[in-house]
């Protein structure tokens, strides 16, 4: 009988689940695309919205940055502003900007997109991600605002005719159960990686994902956030 | 003059926790990269935030709850595949015994023969994972001292003059170090959380040269 993880996972070899308000996600976005491309594996690209308030507290900034509104504890906030300085310590070496966000997003339309964009074409969907990331994290786009996701679509060439329809209906049902469904097997941040049996959050276990992915042989290796580029 | 425990003089410091998994997973790596590098690590103990287990579910828990449980039965099984690829046992991750004496013996090696430390953590992480060290007591200490070739005369009343003014010390150092997660390596004017960035120190020790780890 396959492990809650297998059937997660499906028929893919490489489920990875990100969320576009995630830096972490980000950043794993070009290690994980050479890691597959390495081994000739595709990539199952899932949304997975974060529901952060739920485990980290929430918070908003004003325009110039100073906390406006706050429900975190003293600990929270120190977590979370180590956890930008670390993500943008790795955005300075491959020259991307993590700018801290004002508020937290509700990514879930942006998820959404992914969903739509990859109904079209696996290359449209990378496409997406690649108009999506860099400007969300310049603070320069409302991934709240669905004309904007609409304008970013046709940037990547996914045609966006219907897309409002799908985020109404089929899409929204569609983000909320494929969510659902990973938080009930386990997944709790991104990037999460599903292969075999296994689930690994954080690229850092890219070593291990890799590994797995190419038979298991020789030795396991240890974490690392490396570069997988040939 | 504030005594930095050699932490402004060394290339690399490490921060551990003898009752922290994570840090016990982090001793082999570091040695590797010191060998390697040439490097003399300065390690020192700090008290880290215990693991918390996963809780056992309720028909009424909450998102974060269930986040939470997730996060830790994660962790648990990461810590568990990585242990044993590194063929180390790690049994009960949750224990959270007073590691203050020990933590103080540690501190005396590191005054009195620092070179001998790396083998003395080896054999006492070895030891209280595998469940056969007391934390809380000098006799039991004194055998992953003996077994690093450590002398420990003198210990005994070097603990009881000088043993928790210079925890404090240290304490009052390194600050909440080791909050995020552990090791906790100070390099340069970087403070860096998890085994993960040894890539990231290889290459800031490197001068930061050649390629960028990711």
């Amino acid at each position: 009988m396959p492990s809650s993880i297998a059937t997660l996972r499906g028929d893919v070899p490489l489920a990875v689940y990100i969320d576009v308000k995630s830096p972490y996600a980000y950043l794993a976005i070009e290690p994980t695309r050479a890691m597959a491309k390495g081994l000739g594996v595709a990539i199952d690209w899932r949304p997975f919205t974060l529901d952060i308030p739920s485990y980290l507290g929430s918070a908003k900034l004003d325009k110039r940055g100073k906390v406006e509104k706050s429900q975190r504890t003293e600990q929270q906030w120190t977590g979370v502003k180590y956890a930008y300085m670390d993500a943008r310590r790795y955005a300075n070496m491959t020259r991307k900007t993590v700018r801290g966000t004002v508020k937290i997003w509700d990514s879930s339309l942006a998820g959404i997109a992914i969903l739509w964009a990859k109904r079209q074409s696996t290359a449209l969907l990378d496409g997406f991600l690649d108009v999506i990331y860099p400007p969300f994290w310049r603070r320069e786009l409302d991934i709240e605002d669905l004309s904007v996701l609409e304008r970013l679509l046709g940037e990547a060439g996914v045609d966006g005719a219907g897309f409002q329809a799908f985020a109404e209906g089929e899409g929204c049902a569609e983000h909320d159960a494929l969510n659902n469904a990973a938080f009930d097997a386990g997944v709790f941040g991104v990037p999460t990686y599903l292969v075999g049996d296994e689930l690994w959050f954080g690229r850092e276990h890219l070593p291990r994902v890799a590994w797995l992915l190419g038979g298991a042989g020789g030795t396991a290796p240890e974490v690392a956030n490396r570069s997988f580029a040939q | 003059m504030i005594d930095d425990f050699g932490i402004e003089t060394s290339r690399l410091t490490i921060l551990l926790d003898i009752r922290n998994p994570y840090s016990y997973l982090g001793i082999e790596p570091a040695l590797a990269l010191a060998e390697e590098s040439g490097l003399e690590i300065n390690w020192l103990p700090l008290k880290a935030q215990p693991l918390k287990a996963p809780s056992l579910p309720h028909a009424d828990d909450d998102r974060g709850i269930r986040h939470r449980r997730n996060r830790a039965e994660a962790m648990a099984n990461e810590i568990a595949i990585y242990a044993a690829a590194q063929g180390l046992e790690i049994r009960d991750y949750y224990r959270e015994p007073d590691p203050d004496t020990f933590h103080q013996c540690w501190l005396w090696l590191h005054e009195n023969d620092p070179a001998l430390i790396a083998a003395f953590l080896r054999e006492a992480f070895r030891a209280y994972w595998a469940s056969q060290l007391d934390l809380s007591h000098v006799a039991a200490i004194e055998a992953p001292l003996t077994s690093a070739g450590a002398s420990y005369a003198g210990l005994k009343d070097w603990l009881e003059e000088h043993g928790p003014t210079r925890a404090a010390a240290l304490r009052e150092f390194v600050g909440h170090h080791g909050r995020y997660g552990m090791p906790c390596y100070l390099i340069e004017d970087e403070i860096i959380y998890g085994r993960q960035h040894l890539p990231l120190i290889r290459w800031i020790l490197n001068e930061r040269k050649g390629q960028a780890p990711i």
